[in-house]
C-alpha cells in the first residue's frame, strides 16, 4: 500500500513539475488551433458569436483572386530567399570556418541581422534605405543614375523584401559553421594524400557530409519564409502595396482578420497555410531521402 | 556520424512541432505585437499602480473604477491623461483606468475587448466604426443620462447632437468637430505664382489651377508639384460623390454611389495626373501614403496642397516653421453642390457595465465635453468642441495655427450636412476602394474598368456582411 501511495505520489509530483509546460501548451496552442479550426467553419466577427457555416470559407477562397495573388507573392518570396540565404551562408561559413585573427568577431557581424532582422526597427530602416529619397538611391545618384522608389513600384517592391530575407542568412550560417568542424580532418588528409585539389575536397567531402545540415537548414528557411510577416507589414503600412505586390499571405491573413473582421475566413487561410507548409515540408522529406547522406 | 542523424532529426522535430504549433499568424507577427501591446502594458501598470496607492488612503468613500480608452500619438496620451487627472481630483470617489493605444491597435483591441464583453467603459468611438458596435448592442443608451442632466447637452447644437444617434438609439457625443479638408501652402503658391479663390471652388478651377501651377513651375524652373493625389483618400471621394447629390452609404445601409460618379472621379485625377506636375506619379503617391506626417513632401514644402483633418492643422504647422497654410474647403460640383458634413471622434460608453459603473462614465462623458477643466487640456484635440460655450472659453487658449483651424470650421459648420454612418462591411469596401485607385494609378486598369470591377466588389461585401 506504502509503496503504491508513494508512487502516485510521485506520479502527482511529476505532472505537477509538467504542469507549467502542460498549461501553456493547452491554454496557448492546442485549445487556441481547435478554436481556430471550428472558426474556419464558421461566420465568426469577434462581436457576434460564431455561426456555423461548413465549407463556405474554403469555397469562397478558391475564388477569392487576392487569395492567390498573395499564395503568388510568398512563393515567390519563399522560391528566391531561401535559396539564395542557403548558398550565402554556406560560402561565409566555408570562409569563416578557419580560425584566422578575429574570425570570432566576423561571426559575430554576419549573425547579427538574423537577430534583428525580422524586427520592426530594420524594417522601418529598410524602408528609409529603398524610398525613393534613400540611401540606394542617393549612392546611385553619385554615379549619375536617377532611382525610382523601390519600395513602391509593383515591379520592384517584392526584390526589397526578398533582399531583407536574403540578409539575414547568420543563423544558417552558424549551423553550417557547426557542421563543418564536425568533418573530421583524416578526410581531407587522405583526399590531399589522393591529390585531391581544393575544388574536389570541396564537392567530394565537404558538400556531401553537409547535406544534413543543408537539409535541416532548407526545410527551416522554408517554413520562416512562409510564416514571414513583419517586413511587409511594415514596409507596406499594413496594407500590400503597391498593387498587392507585398501582400505576403500572413498579411492577407492579418487584413482579413483584424481589418475586416473577417474571423472565420482568416482562420481558415490559417489552415490552408498549415497544409501547404505541411505539404511542402513533407515534399522535402521525400526527396530529403535522395540527396541528404547520413554516414 | 550516426549522431548526427539522431541529432538532425530531433532538432529537427523540436523545432518543427514548435513552428508549426505556434500557430499560424506567424511569429514575428506575434512578436511585433506584443512587443507594441508592452509599452501600452507598461502605461497601464504604471497608471494602475499610481492609483493603487491612492485607493488605499481613500478607502472611505465607496470607490468605483472606470477604464476609460482613447486612441492617439504621444502627444494626445498626456493630453488625455492630464483630463483624467482633473477629473478625478474633482471626483475623488471615481478612479480612470487609462488604456491608450495607436490608431491601428486601437481598433484590434476594442473588437477583441468587446468579443470578450470587456469593452472599457469609456472609449473613443468613430463614425466609421461605429455601426460594428452599436449594430451590435455593445454601445449604452444615452438618452437617459441627457435627460435627467447628467450629460449636458443645452449648449451643444442640436444636429451634432443628433449626430450621435445611430439606428435611432444614442450611442456617442462628439470630441469635437472637424473637417478633412485641403490645406494650402501659401508661400509655395505665391512663388510659383498662382492665385486660388478664398473658400470655395469647383473641381474644374482646381484643375485649371493645377494646371496653371505646373505650367508656371516649369517656366521658372521650380521643382514643386501642385497636390496630393486626392484619389488615394476615399473622405475626398466622398465629397466629389456627396456633391453630386449621392453619399456612400444609404440610410439603410446600401451603396449610396454609382459607377457613373466612381469612373469619373477616377477619369479626374487620371487627366490630372497625364498632364504632369499637378500630382505626383503612382510610386510617389504610395510612398507618401505610408509615410509619417514629418517625411511627407507636403511637411517638406515640395508639395503645395494636401489633404487632413484640420485638428491636425498644429501638428503640420509645428513640423512647417513660419510657412503660411491655409485652410481650404474642398472643391464643389461645378453648380456649387457641396460635400461637407460633420465629422470627428466621439465618446461613448460600453454596455456591458452594471449600473454605477455607466453612472459614473456618464459623468465623465459630461466633464469630458462640458467642463472647463476638461477643455483647458484638450483645446482643438479632436476639433472645435461641440459645447459652444467652450468652444469660445479655448480660444484665447490657443496657438495661432489652432485659431485658424478654429476659425475655419466655424466658417464652414454652417454649410455642412450630416454623413450617412458606414454600415457593417464597409471596412472591406474602404480595402476594395485602395485596390481601385492603386490600379488606376498604376495604370494597369482604365477608369472605367476599375470602377466597374469596384462597384462588384463594394456590392458584393456589403451583401456579403449581411449573412
Amino acid at each position: 500500500m506504502k509503496e503504491l501511495t508513494r508512487k502516485q505520489k510521485q506520479g502527482i509530483i511529476g505532472y505537477l513539475f509538467l504542469s507549467p509546460w502542460l498549461i501553456g501548451f493547452f491554454a496557448l496552442t492546442a485549445i487556441p488551433m481547435l478554436a481556430s479550426l471550428y472558426f474556419s467553419f464558421s461566420r465568426y466577427d469577434m462581436l457576434t458569436p460564431p455561426r456555423f457555416a461548413g465549407l463556405d470559407n474554403y469555397t469562397k477562397m478558391a475564388s477569392d483572386p487576392k487569395f492567390y495573388k498573395s499564395l503568388q507573392v510568398t512563393f515567390t518570396y519563399v522560391g528566391l530567399s531561401v535559396p539564395f540565404v542557403l548558398v550565402f551562408a554556406l560560402i561565409v561559413a566555408l570562409i569563416l570556418q578557419k580560425n584566422r585573427r578575429a574570425v570570432g568577431i566576423y561571426r559575430a557581424i554576419y549573425y547579427l541581422p538574423s537577430l534583428f532582422g525580422g524586427s520592426v526597427a530594420v524594417a522601418i530602416l529598410w524602408k528609409e534605405l529603398f524610398n525613393k529619397e534613400g540611401v540606394v538611391n542617393q549612392i546611385l545618384g553619385n554615379f549619375g543614375v536617377e532611382g525610382i522608389s523601390w519600395i513602391a513600384t509593383p515591379s520592384t517592391a517584392i526584390y526589397t523584401l526578398i533582399l531583407l530575407g536574403i540578409w539575414q542568412f547568420g543563423a544558417s550560417m552558424v549551423v553550417f559553421l557547426a557542421a563543418l568542424k564536425q568533418i573530421p580532418m583524416t578526410y581531407y588528409e587522405a583526399a590531399m594524400i589522393d591529390g585531391a585539389g581544393k575544388v574536389r575536397r570541396l564537392f567530394y567531402i565537404t558538400l556531401p557530409l553537409l547535406t544534413p545540415m543543408v537539409f535541416f537548414n532548407v526545410v527551416m528557411q522554408v517554413i520562416s519564409a512562409f510564416q514571414s510577416f513583419t517586413p511587409a507589414y511594415i514596409i507596406s503600412n499594413g496594407t500590400g502595396a503597391p498593387l498587392d505586390s507585398t501582400l505576403f499571405y500572413t498579411l492577407y491573413l492579418y487584413l482579413k482578420a483584424f481589418g475586416q473582421f473577417q474571423m472565420g475566413y482568416a482562420s481558415a487561410l490559417a489552415w490552408i497555410l498549415l497544409l501547404i507548409i505541411g505539404a511542402v515540408t513533407g515534399v522535402l522529406f521525400i526527396t530529403a531521402k535522395k540527396w541528404v547522406f547520413y554516414e | 556520424m550516426k549522431i548526427i542523424k539522431k541529432y538532425v532529426g530531433i532538432l529537427l522535430a523540436v523545432v518543427l512541432i514548435s513552428s508549426l504549433f505556434s500557430g499560424c499568424g506567424g511569429n514575428s507577427n506575434e512578436n511585433a505585437e506584443s512587443s507594441q501591446n508592452d509599452t501600452s502594458n507598461t502605461d497601464n501598470t504604471t497608471s494602475n499602480d499610481s492609483q493603487n496607492t491612492t485607493d488605499e488612503s481613500d478607502q472611505a468613500t465607496e470607490q468605483v473604477e472606470i477604464r476609460f480608452a482613447w486612441w492617439g500619438d504621444t502627444l494626445r496620451h498626456e493630453v488625455y491623461n492630464a483630463v483624467c487627472d482633473e477629473f478625478e481630483a474633482e471626483n475623488p470617489d471615481v478612479k480612470v483606468i487609462r488604456e491608450p493605444a495607436s490608431w491601428g491597435d486601437y481598433w484590434d483591441k476594442l473588437a477583441t475587448q468587446t468579443a470578450g464583453m470587456s469593452a472599457p467603459d469609456v472609449m473613443g468611438m468613430h463614425p466609421q466604426f461605429v455601426s460594428d458596435y452599436a449594430g451590435r448592442n455593445s454601445l449604452a443608451d444615452l438618452e437617459p443620462y441627457m435627460e435627467n442632466g447628467v450629460i449636458d447637452t443645452s449648449n451643444i447644437p442640436d444636429t451634432i447632437v443628433q449626430d450621435g444617434r445611430v439606428g435611432g438609439t444614442m450611442v456617442m457625443v462628439s470630441q469635437g468637430v472637424t473637417f478633412t479638408n485641403m490645406i494650402i501652402n501659401d508661400d509655395i503658391m505665391k512663388e510659383v505664382g498662382v492665385e486660388y479663390p478664398d473658400l470655395d471652388w469647383t473641381w474644374s478651377e482646381y484643375a485649371e489651377i493645377g494646371k496653371e501651377f505646373a505650367d508656371k513651375a516649369q517656366e521658372k524652373g521650380l521643382d514643386y508639384i501642385f497636390s496630393d493625389d486626392f484619389s488615394s483618400y476615399s473622405n475626398s471621394f466622398r465629397y466629389m460623390v456627396r456633391s453630386d447629390g449621392q453619399d456612400l452609404y444609404t440610410a439603410d445601409g446600401e451603396i449610396g454611389f454609382d459607377e457613373q460618379i466612381t469612373t469619373k472621379w477616377f477619369q479626374y485625377w487620371k487627366d490630372l495626373r497625364d498632364y504632369g506636375g499637378v500630382i505626383p506619379d503612382a510610386a510617389t503617391v504610395t510612398e507618401i501614403n505610408s509615410l509619417p506626417l514629418e517625411q511627407k513632401p507636403f511637411t517638406l514644402g515640395k508639395i503645395a496642397v494636401a489633404g487632413f483633418p484640420v485638428n491636425q492643422l498644429h501638428l503640420y504647422q509645428a513640423q512647417m516653421g513660419d510657412a503660411n497654410l491655409v485652410p481650404h474647403r474642398n472643391p464643389t460640383g461645378d453648380g456649387g453642390e457641396r460635400g461637407e458634413y460633420l465629422e470627428g471622434a466621439h465618446i461613448a460608453v460600453s454596455a456591458f457595465i452594471d449600473d454605477k459603473n455607466k453612472d459614473a462614465a456618464a459623468r465623465f462623458v459630461n466633464f469630458f465635453v462640458n467642463s472647463e477643466d476638461s477643455l483647458k487640456h484638450l483645446k482643438m484635440e479632436q476639433g472645435v468642441p461641440a459645447n459652444e460655450v467652450l468652444a469660445e472659453y479655448i480660444k484665447p487658449l490657443l496657438n495661432e495655427s489652432q485659431q485658424k483651424a478654429i476659425r475655419y470650421v466655424s466658417e464652414t459648420m454652417p454649410v455642412a450636412g450630416t454623413g450617412v454612418y458606414a454600415p457593417v462591411g464597409a471596412s472591406a469596401v474602404e480595402a476594395a476602394y485602395k485596390d481601385a485607385f492603386a490600379r488606376v494609378q498604376f495604370g494597369v486598369q482604365t477608369p472605367e474598368e476599375s470602377a466597374e470591377q469596384f462597384m462588384q466588389e463594394a456590392l458584393a461585401a456589403l451583401e456579403d456582411a449581411k449573412n
